[in-house]
């Protein structure tokens, strides 16, 4: 037997500054989420597959997404002509509300409610497979779901569709492997976590990522896993789904450096297979000539890269290291100061109106985020050390 | 490290100089423009590198003008008497740099262990003094000095202070809590706004389903409604059908109920003959009365006889009609043209009295001999010259006097004889003249007159003869007129007296005549034609023809032919109603049974119309049903239709992510800033108490021992005390009191960071403005201070203070 499992589909996502891109990459880098999820249909159709797993967000915003709605009607349509079901959960992105889900749906496709349920299938070769998974009907499920999932029935091939994070608490439907494992499951089907990961092997506990990547941090090709079984052992083959693929490429620059040679390095970078969105980082810009630091600025490097076929360039971040590490006389302070300095619940402090809006709310508390800052704060401090020097 | 040896290839205005330096402290003296800032200029350049040739900098690059090297070399001693050499030469960059180690040439990033971690600015920022340094504390706010002087703990305080409050201003250029116009407050209103706006878009599943459900509601009445049309529509035809038979019915009722039995039947044989005979005897009857009608008088009879007596004669008279015509109109004609012509004549006459019809014309020589004039004679000449002659006699001499009359005398003959040959020269030209003018019978006028009236004479003569053409041709018309009028007597077309005007009238009153008649005796023959037919066919006369009829008559107890007609007439409507009858039951059918329950037919027609109209109000209702189906259709596919929520949606993400790019751009610009004052903190806070130490010693000395002790309190603000223990706080002490204050932390701070940078400290005529006490008192802090740390102090001024071993003159250098 032969399953797909995906998850974070997340169609209709909005893509953002790309309206300096021509009308033609703009229309198509928003229809890329769903081209990425026909990928996933024509796979499942190609390789005769027995069922799809869909592992929640398959919706970017559930407010309005008729669309989204009519396209995956007629697409699970096509599966069911070949025969093909359909297990869907809803997350955190598309959690369920009244009137929401307005199209009807084929009979080949098991939508989970938000208590925890099993489905139970007969495959083409004969396997008998449980699926047990809940649906958010909420934004966030802080409960322990993971206890709800019943104990493995009496089946060949045990899955559990889960859409959350790991960790011991957590507004995603936290869970551990442990709490996984003591389930005895054969495959656990992961969604909400956008990189591709694989927690565990045996038995398999899986993120596989979004099927397309939406900014620039979603960085390499993004896809699913088709899984086979065979006497109950399970083969991933990872099959990749991205219409456009977001890339970071650090290029070191030297004072030499003219926005020519700047271009040419650009240049030399965007040499690809597939469509990439590059995001190109020039380190050491405090090498640069202010001129052309400021004309960077300003976007003229940007407006007046040569057109590649498939590799083009979204943003360009410029990155200033110092040029020996600050004073080493007073690297000890300054140590001492960034642990003071750099403190979380500082930062909430400093501005309620701001700590108030949802979107800062919510950014301040992504794991990378007092990172990102204390880079950046680093990077405008030798940004400046050199605008003194010079 | 102590710098030793100072060896200048060429830098400034020094070229080849070797300078040996004291090892604790250097005081080198020299005039403005010695070069004792170049000298010191010289060592930060070989320690850090040449000044780039760009902005300010350039001032400081000091390449030689006439030397051919630029840059020298530093020699240096460790603690451990290692001898350090730093040589730079011009090279690219900031200089090509050599490192030597006991004489050893070693890798040029051995120069760290010379100066550390330390740029060029961190070096100005701890171990230069120059008078630039103390001005720019003496422009400094009591704020700004106090903040400086309490984070002098660490390198470079003054620039991290600044960029620290600079980064404060950037940061509230992205962002200010009460602010308006800074981008992220823009943004985050934007942001609300665009929530709003979505907020305002329906619920598109919602409307969707509202949509799908009104449609299957429409759906269901429409079906309800076509099945209604279909009952509607079958029942109408029905109907549509008795009413169209309704009339039949009737009638069929109608001939029900009349008897249509046989009654005695007019065989049809007897019919056609009676037909026949009854054609015949009309016929017969008809044609008697047109023989009366048509009857020849004697009269008529005369006028065809003699037709066809003279038939030849008279047809072709007939014929010629027009030609008659003709000759009578030309006759006309000619005699207008004649009457036209003697008019012109008359005319002529009368603007000519003295034409006359004798007159003919002349030709062009006799004309010109009428016109050849007269000669003259010359007595008038002659008589002048005799005149002449005459006074000649009164002036000439005597003996040519004497010829004069003989002369005079043979002039006198001469004109004799000159007139008489003149004279029968005119006498014989008016004899010619006379005799033209008889030939022409023109005599008695004058000559001019003759000859002016010359073109009368030829039109008179024209019109005479035009005339007489005229009167010719008249004279053969009316010859061929007589020819017609004779033979139209001779055939009695006309009468004897017709007069020639008339002819034409009364031809035309003969032939109408003769054409009546002829048309006349044409009916007559043709109706005897047909009388020997009818005779013929029935070989039987008017007489036969009615008895047969009246027999036939009889048969049938008929009295007159009229009845009989009547009868077949009865008989043959009869057959047609039956026929009628067996028409209508046809038609009317099966149907006949519904036609006989209902009482009034009326009723039919009432239901009909009943039923048309509910038709028609049912495909009305059918037609709005499609219209609203057809809305509903349109607005269901509107609704999948969002490019304006698309639009607030995708404007909402780009909102999100620039309010997230400028918030992090705030945030790090602010933490950025609170780092460094943090660090500034830090560093003060660790360094102040051990610089303290020193910074006393320094203090009481550069006050002349008027304060004695600087200490810290509890909220890390300095408290000076003063030698009567009055203590103070930063604010109380004079401005020049906390230029000294800072002074002595800076150089505590140097010294407290020594075993980090060994370098010496480098001061610039700094305290020049300095009075007598003050400078004697500076000369004290070198001494000490060089006990820890090596100083080089370049100054303009010899003092009696300065300790004579200590100083290097440049004078004569």
């Amino acid at each position: 037997m032969k399953f797909i499992h995906a998850a974070d589909l997340h169609l209709d996502t909005p893509f953002v500054s790309i309206q300096n891109f021509s009308k033609q990459l703009q229309n198509d880098l928003r229809k890329s989420t769903y081209s990425a999820a026909t990928k996933v249909f024509n796979t499942a159709v190609r390789q005769h597959v027995d069922f799809v797993l869909l592992a929640g967000d398959t919706y970017d915003n559930t407010e309005r997404s008729l669309n989204a709605q009519e396209f995956l009607k007629n697409q699970f349509q096509r599966l069911k002509d070949n025969d093909i079901q359909v297990y869907l959960i809803y997350g955190n992105h598309d959690y369920y509300r009244n009137d929401f889900s307005a199209i009807k749906f084929p009979s080949n496709v098991h939508v989970f409610s938000d208590k925890v349920s099993t489905e139970i299938l007969n495959t083409h070769d004969g396997t008998k497979v449980g699926i047990s998974g809940f649906s958010y009907y909420k934004q966030h499920i802080e409960e322990d779901k993971v206890g709800e999932f019943p104990a493995r029935e009496n089946v060949d091939y045990q899955i559990g569709m889960l859409h959350g994070s790991q960790g011991i608490s957590g507004e995603y439907a936290p869970f551990s492997l442990d709490g996984l494992n003591s389930k005895a499951y054969d495959y656990w089907a992961l969604g909400h976590i956008h990189k591709r990961e694989i927690l565990q092997r045996d038995p398999y506990i899986v993120y596989p990522g979004d099927t397309q990547g939406r900014n620039l941090n979603e960085t390499g090709m993004k896809g699913f896993y088709v899984v086979s079984v065979v006497n109950q052992q399970s083969q991933l083959e990872f099959i990749p789904s991205s219409t456009y693929v977001w890339e970071r490429t650090s290029v070191l620059v030297d004072q030499a450096d003219t926005l020519d040679s700047l271009n040419q390095r650009i240049t030399t970078n965007l040499a690809v297979d597939v469509p990439t969105l590059f995001t190109i980082e020039f380190s050491n810009a405090q090498r640069l000539n202010p001129e052309i630091i400021r004309s960077i600025e300003r976007g003229d490097l940007l407006n007046y890269l040569p057109q590649t076929e498939l590799g083009v360039v979204y943003r360009i971040d410029l990155n200033y290291q110092p040029e020996k590490k600050l004073d080493s006389i007073d690297q000890r302070y300054w140590d001492d100061a960034a642990e003071q300095i750099f403190d979380l619940d500082d930062i909430k402090d400093f501005d309620h109106k701001l700590y108030n809006l949802d979107i800062i709310r919510d950014h301040i508390d992504s794991p990378e985020f007092l990172n990102n800052i204390k880079q950046l704060a680093q990077s405008t401090i030798n940004k400046k050390f050199i605008g003194e020097k010079n | 490290m102590k710098l030793i040896r100072v060896k200048i290839y060429g830098f400034g205005k020094w070229v080849d100089q070797e300078f040996v330096l004291d090892r604790d402290y250097q005081i080198i003296v020299g005039d403005n423009e010695a070069g004792k800032t170049t000298f010191l200029t010289f060592i930060q350049s070989i320690l850090f590198g040449f000044a780039s040739g760009r902005g300010i900098q350039r001032f400081e690059q000091y390449r030689p003008k006439h030397a051919s090297s630029y840059g020298g070399e530093l020699e240096f001693v460790d603690e451990k008497d290692v001898h350090w050499i730093v040589r730079r030469v011009d090279g690219k960059g900031d200089g090509e740099v050599s490192i030597f180690r006991d004489a050893q040439e070693v890798p040029e990033t051995m120069l760290s262990q010379i100066i550390g971690d330390f740029t060029k600015d961190d070096y100005q920022q701890t171990h230069v003094f120059n008078d630039q340094t103390i001005r720019s504390l003496f422009d400094l706010n009591e704020d700004k000095l106090e903040t400086e002087i309490m984070s002098l703990g660490a390198s470079g305080s003054k620039q991290w202070l600044e960029m620290a409050s600079e980064l404060e201003n950037d940061s509230s250029n992205i962002y200010k809590a009460r602010g308006i116009k800074q981008p992220l407050v823009q943004n985050i209103k934007k942001y609300q706004q665009l929530q709003k706006d979505r907020a305002s878009f329906k619920n598109q599943q919602q409307e969707y389903i509202t949509l799908n459900h009104d449609l299957d509601s429409i759906n269901n009445q429409l079906d309800n409604c076509q099945q209604n049309n279909a009952e509607l529509t079958s029942k109408q035809q029905r109907h549509q059908q008795l009413v169209e038979k309704i009339p039949k019915f009737r009638e069929l009722q109608m001939l029900e109920a009349k008897d249509l039995g046989i009654k005695t039947e007019i065989t049809s044989t007897d019919w056609d003959q009676f037909v026949r005979l009854h054609q015949q005897i009309e016929t017969l009857q008809t044609s008697d009365q047109q023989r009366a009608d048509n009857h020849i008088d004697r009269d008529e009879k005369a006028l065809l006889d003699n037709y066809y007596a003279n038939q030849a004669d008279i047809d072709f008279m007939g014929q010629r009609q027009n030609d008659i015509q003709n000759i009578l109109f030309e006759i006309d004609h000619l005699n207008e043209d004649l009457r036209k012509s003697d008019f012109q004549t008359d005319n002529l006459r009368q603007q000519n009295p003295d034409l006359t019809d004798t007159m003919t014309s002349m030709d062009q020589s006799e004309i010109d001999q009428l016109k050849t004039p007269l000669p003259k004679g010359h007595k008038i000449y002659y008589l002048g010259i005799i005149l002449i002659l005459l006074l000649l006699l009164w002036v000439v001499p005597a003996t040519i006097a004497k010829i004069i009359p003989v002369i005079g005398l043979i002039i006198v003959g001469f004109g004799f004889y000159d007139n008489k040959k003149v004279t029968d020269q005119a006498a014989q030209i008016k004899q010619t003249n006379r005799s033209i003018l008889d030939k022409h019978n023109s005599s008695g006028i004058e000559l001019e007159r003759v000859i002016a009236i010359q073109p009368q004479i030829n039109a008179l003569t024209d019109f005479k003869a035009e005339q007489h053409q005229l009167e010719e041709k008249i004279a053969t018309k009316s010859a061929e007129l007589k020819k017609w009028l004779d033979l139209s007597r001779k055939v009695r077309v006309i009468n004897a007296n017709t007069v020639p005007q008339d002819l034409i009238g009364d031809m035309n009153w003969y032939f109408t005549q003769l054409n009546k008649i002829q048309a006349k005796q044409e009916v007559i023959k043709q109706d005897e034609l047909r009388r020997s037919q009818i005779m013929q066919s029935s070989e039987q006369d008017l007489q036969q023809l009615n008895e047969q009829l009246q027999i036939l008559l009889s048969k049938y107890h008929v009295s007159s032919i009229d009845k009989f007609i009547s009868e077949h007439n009865d008989q043959q409507n009869n057959q047609n109603e039956l026929n009628q009858l067996k028409a209508d039951q046809d038609f009317i059918g099966d149907d006949r049974m519904a036609l006989e329950q209902i009482e009034d037919l009326e009723q039919y027609q009432t239901d009909l119309l009943q039923l048309n109209q509910q038709i028609k109000d049912n495909s009305h209702q059918i037609n709005d049903l499609l219209t609203q189906k057809g809305y509903l259709n349109s607005q269901l596919k509107q609704v999948f239709v969002d490019d304006a929520y698309q639009k607030v949606e995708a404007d909402l993400v780009q909102t999100r992510a620039d309010i997230l790019d400028q918030y992090d751009q705030w945030l790090a610009n602010k933490l950025a800033g609170d780092w460094i004052k943090k660090m500034l903190d830090l560093a003060s806070e660790n360094r102040y108490p051990k610089m303290l130490a020193n910074a006393k010693k320094y203090f009481l000395t550069l006050t002349n021992g008027n304060y004695i002790d600087i200490n810290i309190n509890k909220t890390k603000s300095l408290i000076l005390v003063r030698q009567d223990k009055v203590k103070f706080d930063v604010h109380e002490i004079s401005r020049a009191t906390r230029v000294q204050l800072y002074l002595a932390l800076r150089l505590a701070f140097v010294i407290e960071i020594n075993p980090i940078v060994d370098l010496p400290i480098l001061i610039d005529d700094a305290f020049v403005d300095f009075d007598e006490t003050r400078l004697k008192n500076i000369y004290q802090l070198i001494e000490d201070i060089s006990k820890d740390n090596q100083i080089l102090f370049v100054t303009t001024k010899v003092d009696a203070n300065m300790p004579k071993t200590h100083v290097l003159s440049l004078e004569g250098k």
